[in-house]
């Protein structure tokens, strides 16, 4: 059914608190950039603490590209993350089922997207995400749906 | 000799886990001296956080204190404050708490049985693991973790930390569209739900029945969930209000979570008893509250409650998901825009009590305000706190049974699985449960 045009999703994962925003505020810059608007095909969206939902929210995509803040490093500077590198920690907690178990969920069911393209944005000591620098993330978002 | 060893399983540096527990046990000649089950568990500090804050800002500052059951936290909150101002906010408002209600019950449980219960009983180290054997049954508990989501969302704008409650009622009424949309997603998942019972009735689990006393809210009519009157195994049969006089905290000095004891003779008589809050507690007392769909499918199973096996909380579970499931559909099924989403309150002065059913069960707030309707003190009693005694006496009994010779390793998995069980808010920080053992 789906054949014809692939199903691309970018969502920035957040939560209201701190530097905890950089994805939902990297969604804000896409936004303004203009992306939306010139592949309108793509599902652009913030979402907030998906956790297991994640799994369901990414069904049946092809392509998905995941934002999320990262603990630590220089403040608002951007990593390109290896599923391997979101290093799991295996739990099955509720209060902690975040991006990495949502997406050895979505591989253990079989409905992991062909490409996932993970962004971390790292936090460093920032006590907030709005000063970030978001120029270097919509060029790299760019480049993903562009190829 | 003492024999004391000591095994630390490393607790990684996690973003939004919230809480932290540990298992503290000593062997003395093959029989427990002493276990402790340490819980550091935050939500006493919001009391303190409401003093001085206006009625309209609890709603939303409760909500923070459980990420996974913030609607539970909200109910009792508008309804102790609403009691405070002798307000009623009438028919419509009443039934959308109920849906709301019911959606948490769905995320919190759903998540639950798949997430935790599920692989400690099918023996998979995580849900993960378990997936890949059982991606029916993943998906489907997505699926109905994700239909309640859609419910809250329904109401509160988002499914994490609603804002849509507020004293008085909601701050919106959804659009019957969205209603009827939902409606048709939600009766499409009844068999997966009637699927759900049969499947967690299915799995062989330990047949350990003991003796446990249970407390819950029962109402003349319906399931329990946001009104009724609190009643006990014992025969206790109590209005909300009158809860201090037979139930009481203590401060255990092993855990920053105060432990909770019923007296049935009240708490002047002495004789305090550990007791159960939440699923099992709730089918026990309200079998004959629940529609004829849920009981004849539930019977079909061959598991017969009143249960006093503990480790029937996951089936407890599923139940109350088919519940809440077609609950929602009969609520949705006469939805209609009301004149107003919410009646405007009139601060005064006063106390007010309110006791709603949160998914781990019985969760009781108290507040006293002065004129303006600014918090003068409030008191959250919530479920994990009021099980943890009881899960202590059961930790005792289980591991007892299970061999207390047995690796630090072993008892450390079975201990979880028993904490596990009774889905306490900190079942994220006791997957990494310490376990310290003193042999002597």
């Amino acid at each position: 059914m789906s054949a014809a045009a692939p199903r691309v999703c970018v969502y920035g994962i957040g939560s209201p608190f701190g530097p905890d925003r950089a994805g939902w505020l990297a969604i804000d810059a896409l936004e303004r950039s203009g992306l939306p608007e010139r592949y309108p095909q793509v599902e652009f969206a913030r979402l907030d603490r998906p956790g297991a939902a994640l799994v369901a929210r990414m069904a049946g995509a092809d392509r998905v590209v995941l934002i999320d803040a990262v603990e630590g490093g220089q403040s608002g500077r951007l990593r390109r993350l290896s599923r391997e590198q979101l290093a799991s920690s295996a739990t099955t907690s509720s209060h902690g089922f975040g991006v990495a178990e949502a997406l050895a969920l979505a591989g253990a069911l079989g409905n992991l997207p062909s490409d996932v393209f993970i962004f971390g944005i790292e936090t460093g000591e920032a006590e907030s995400a709005e000063a970030f620098d978001y120029a270097g993330l919509v060029s790299a978002i760019e480049r993903v749906l562009g190829t | 000799m003492i024999d004391s060893r000591e095994v630390s399983i490393k607790v990684p540096v996690l973003a939004r886990v919230e809480g932290e527990g540990a298992l503290e046990m000593s062997i003395r000649n093959g029989v427990i001296d002493q276990l402790r089950l340490r819980i550091f568990e935050p939500p006493r500090l919001f009391e303190k956080f409401l003093e001085g804050r206006s009625y309209s800002d609890v709603p939303d500052i409760v909500a923070r204190i459980c990420g996974i059951c913030p609607v539970a936290y909200q109910m009792s909150a508008v309804h102790a404050l609403e009691q405070a101002f002798s307000m009623q906010p009438g028919p419509w408002v009443r039934e959308m708490r109920r849906l709301f209600y019911c959606g948490e019950w769905l995320q919190s449980h759903a998540l639950h049985i798949h997430l935790l219960a599920a692989p400690d009983f099918l023996h998979y180290h995580s849900a993960i693991e378990m997936a890949k054997e059982f991606p029916q049954e993943v998906r489907r508990g997505l699926k109905l973790q994700e239909l309640g989501n859609a419910i809250v969302r329904l109401l509160g704008a988002r499914s994490v930390h609603p804002i849509g409650a507020s004293v008085g009622g909601f701050v919106y009424a959804p659009a019957p569209e969205q209603a009827a949309a939902l409606l048709g997603r939600l009766r499409r998942a009844v068999p997966e739900a009637e699927a759900l019972v049969h499947w967690i009735a299915g799995i062989e689990l330990p047949d350990e029945p003991e003796a446990f006393i249970t407390v819950c809210l029962r109402h003349p009519g319906e399931y329990p969930m946001n009104e009724g009157r609190i009643v006990a195994s014992t025969g206790l049969d109590i209005d909300i209000a009158e809860y201090p006089d037979y139930f009481r905290e203590q401060q255990a000095p092993h855990a920053t979570a105060l432990h909770s004891h019923l007296y049935p003779e009240g708490v002047a008589a002495g004789g305090g008893t550990p007791y159960l809050v939440g699923p099992i507690a709730r089918l026990n007392h309200n079998l004959d509250r629940l529609p004829a769909a849920v009981r004849v499918n539930l019977d079909q199973t061959g598991i017969r409650f009143p249960s006093n096996n503990m480790f029937h909380s996951a089936l407890a579970r599923a139940v109350e998901i088919h519940y809440a499931l077609l609950e929602s559909i009969r609520i949705l099924e006469r939805y209609s825009l009301p004149e107003v989403a919410a009646v405007a309150p009139t601060p005064r002065a006063g106390v007010g009590f309110g006791a709603t059913e949160a998914p781990r069960g019985l969760l009781w707030h108290r507040f006293q305000l002065d004129h303006t309707g600014h918090v003068q003190k409030a008191t959250i009693i919530p479920p994990t706190s009021q099980n943890q005694a009881r899960i202590e006496e059961d930790l005792r009994r289980s591991l007892a049974m299970y061999g207390l010779d047995r690796s630090d390793d072993e008892l450390r998995l079975h201990g979880e699985m028993v904490i596990r069980n009774y889905d306490p808010c900190i079942s994220c920080s006791t997957h990494f449960l310490k376990l310290r053992v003193e042999r002597a």
